[in-house]
């Protein structure tokens, strides 16, 4: 079972390796840019060029590999270790790259955006890459950590909330060198807006649905359900950088770059949040 | 006034307030929030925390209340705010949920439909105006959507809608949150929390605060994996009020033991021993279990300390046991540290060693180290918030999902004859333009075409 964990990861990663490269090259390439020209926006509507185009095909077949191999390097885990991803650091970004591997899946089978899909392959090898780089030594859990129902619906809830966000930050990013830098119309850059909003119309209940879940694991076993602590807070502020998203998007000074703009805030709050036990302290300071 | 509190600019500024106020805290160290009143606490914290790591700077950052920002106006003022302002707005949308609910006028004037919505012309005879309204009311009915219509003269006019219970999510969501404020107010005002209730093996202790309970506990055990790991930890307690035994549980982390709305978690544990003292003339003057609770730093070793006064006395005991991180030289196995104090400031005036299962004469009184024993560290808290709390997050959740997966849609349609006889079909999505009705709307128009086309095809077949 521990050869069956590490051997798909490591197919895992190689997958992820050969998508991104794949993707990036679908970018850059001829006949990328051509598709790209045709379309108003990034990939949208070249669902044609993309059932000619080879490498569009088996990049997101190695997408789907990656995913696979994913589902069953955690499921052996969790035979091994009898508990869901959330003991360490190195559980929780495996499955935070699970998580952003299905959202980049699903949204790129209903958008079709080569640049959103690009996006979502990189982050999420750059967070299994990470993943490489920590222990992954199976440990027994520490007493508080044995409420394994509640706290496989928090992490399991987290990887929807920051799988979707990831998604969101790369159509946002995408939005704003677009309108910045390369002064594409707002009209035309629509689409890739929708799809920003809708990533924070899916992730925004889960995202609050792990705050929920996180307070009541606390309050089991901590005796309190809110300390301010920072990782805590942090969530917190991530939520409300979204939650203001949501509201900010209504208002007619707001539209476009400046309340995208805040979807890339809001990831960099949940990337703080994701990252913070290592420079604040606090109870959850796991390795 | 209104128009301020129900304005979304001032949610957004407040939000944002709120988020930017999140990050300070999240950035400066926060003094503990142990239960108000601690001022000496705070002060110390000040000293050996905050000065150390902001110098100068911490005398102005604690008068602006930036080391307990989450208690100071910066954040109270901006919720506060938010609460009016959130109550105001759930007053202005009352009726437009109302509406939202009702589904609203069927009948819409024709310039509805010019507006914002779109017309699709019947050619001649391929469809009667009755067959084109049931077709559409059909294409509506098999997308989920709840058909009303009512006739006029200038046609049949169709309003349908779907999840239009979804709305109240919005208002569900809004308010939850001053539920959740309300909540946590109640925490932190009629609340308790006692971080720290040392409760030696055997011994029993009040609780305190107002409750009449007393806690004892009978046993601790701490468990570990074979890999050394703390695997589980255990303390058997029965809970007294009044001197009346009231409950018994075991605590576990993870598994608190509540009796009236007073929960007793797991917090930490640590050895302890049982103690008895008597006069030469073999009078007891103390027998109880003492925590070794208090940590005697003396580099590089971490030494557990307790204390206990000999009643009538004067005398002050220290019992010192062997380091817990790590082997102690000093100690033989079954041995402590024992210093006698006058509580005279006179200072240590004994310094010994009692030996587990014996008994040795120190300053004229018998001491005897009866048992190695453990004690349970219990946190104690009283949360008469959690209801309110948990309830308001049942909501915001129920209510966020019910917005944002399930949202209202509308569609209005009127089939029409013209004056030579064709059929029209106009339809109009909402209830806003962005609200993610254009893909029933394109579904509903495309079944329309559909009907009118096999209609066409059948009427071709039987021509021929």
């Amino acid at each position: 079972m521990a050869h069956m964990e590490s051997f798909s990861l490591l197919a895992a990663l190689i997958s992820l390796v050969l998508s991104a490269v794949m993707n990036l090259w679908g970018l850059v390439s001829p006949g990328g840019r051509r598709a790209r020209k045709h379309g108003a926006v990034v990939g949208s509507g070249d669902t044609a060029s993309r059932k000619t185009n080879g490498a569009g095909l088996s990049s997101t077949m190695m997408l789907v590999m990656a995913l696979l191999c994913l589902t069953m390097s955690i499921a052996a885990r969790a035979s091994i270790t009898g508990h869901g991803p959330f003991s360490n650091m190195y559980e929780f970004s495996v499955a935070f790259c699970w998580g952003i591997i299905a959202a980049t899946l699903y949204f790129h089978w209903r958008y079709r955006m080569k640049a959103i899909t690009a996006i979502g392959v990189v982050i999420a090898l750059a967070l299994l890459a990470y993943a490489y780089t920590l222990p992954s030594r199976h440990v027994p859990l520490q007493p508080a950590l044995q409420q394994s129902l509640l706290l496989s619906f928090h992490v399991a809830a987290a990887m929807v909330a920051y799988g979707t966000f990831a998604i969101g930050f790369g159509a946002a990013s995408m939005y704003l060198v677009r309108r910045q830098y390369l002064d594409t119309p707002a009209g035309s850059l629509e689409p890739l807006e929708d799809v920003a909003h809708r990533v924070v119309l899916i992730g925004f209940p889960f995202m609050t649905l792990t705050i929920v879940l996180g307070a009541l694991w606390a309050d089991i076993s901590w005796g309190r359900y809110w300390g301010w602590d920072p990782k805590e807070t942090s969530s917190l502020v991530t939520w409300l950088v979204y939650a203001a998203y949501l509201h900010a998007r209504v208002l007619r000074g707001w539209r476009g770059s400046k309340s995208v703009s805040l979807i890339v805030l809001g990831f960099l709050a949940v990337l703080f949040t994701y990252f913070g036990n290592y420079f604040f302290g606090g109870l959850h300071g796991y390795q | 006034m209104w128009h301020l509190l129900t304005s979304v600019k001032l949610a957004l500024s407040l939000i944002l307030a709120i988020a930017v106020v999140g990050l300070i805290g999240i950035v400066l160290d926060q003094v503990p929030g142990h239960p108000a009143g601690q001022v000496g606490g705070k002060d110390r914290w000040l000293e050996t925390v905050a000065r150390p790591e902001y110098g100068m700077w911490t005398d102005v950052l604690d008068s602006l209340g930036l080391f307990q920002i989450f208690r100071s106006p910066w954040f109270l003022v901006p919720v506060a705010v938010l609460a009016v302002s959130i109550l105001a707005c759930s007053v202005n949308r009352w009726k437009q949920i109302r509406g939202a609910i009702s589904g609203g006028p069927v009948r819409r004037s024709p310039g509805f439909y010019v507006d914002g919505g779109s017309c699709l012309q019947v050619p001649f005879n391929r469809a009667s105006v009755p067959d084109l309204a049931r077709g559409v009311q059909d294409a509506l009915g098999r997308r989920g959507f709840r058909v009303r219509s009512e006739s006029s003269p200038e046609g049949l006019h169709i309003a349908a809608d779907k999840n239009r219970f979804s709305p109240i999510g919005t208002y569900l969501g809004h308010l939850s949150l001053i539920l959740l404020i309300l909540g946590f107010i109640l925490s932190s005002c009629l609340g308790f929390r006692n971080v720290s209730l040392v409760v030696p093996e055997g011994g029993m202790r009040d609780v305190g605060m107002g409750t009449g309970l007393a806690v004892s506990v009978r046993s601790f055990t701490a468990e570990y994996w074979p890999e050394g790991e703390p695997k589980d930890y255990r303390s058997e307690v029965t809970l007294y009020r009044d001197g009346m035994e009231v409950k018994q549980g075991t605590i576990r982390v993870n598994h608190p033991v509540s009796y009236d709305g007073v929960r007793f978690y797991q917090s930490v544990f640590g050895p302890a021993v049982s103690i008895m003292v008597e006069n030469p003339e073999g009078e007891v003057l103390f027998d109880d279990v003492v925590a070794l609770s208090d940590v005697l730093e003396n580099p590089p070793l971490q030494r557990p300390f307790g204390s206990f006064t000999i009643p009538g006395g004067g005398v002050i005991v220290y019992l010192v046991g062997p380091a817990l991180d790590g082997p102690d030289p000093s100690f033989n196995a079954g041995e402590i540290g024992v210093k006698l104090y006058s509580d005279d400031s006179a200072g240590m005036f004994v310094t010994d060693r009692l030996q587990v299962g014996t008994t040795r004469e120190l300053d004229g009184l018998m001491f005897t180290y009866a048992e190695e024993r453990q004690f349970s560290g219990l946190e104690v808290s009283k949360d008469p918030g959690n209801a309110i709390i948990w309830t308001g997050s049942g909501l915001l959740i129920v209510g966020l999902f019910a917005v944002l997966y399930f949202p209202h849609r509308q569609i209005w349609a009127i089939v029409q004859e013209d004056e030579i006889g064709r059929g029209q079909v106009c339809l109009r999505g909402g209830p806003t333009r962005r609200s993610g009705v254009a893909a029933d709307l394109e579904a509903v128009s495309r079944e329309v075409q559909k009907m009118i086309s096999t209609r066409d095809a059948g009427r071709d077949e039987g021509r021929s």
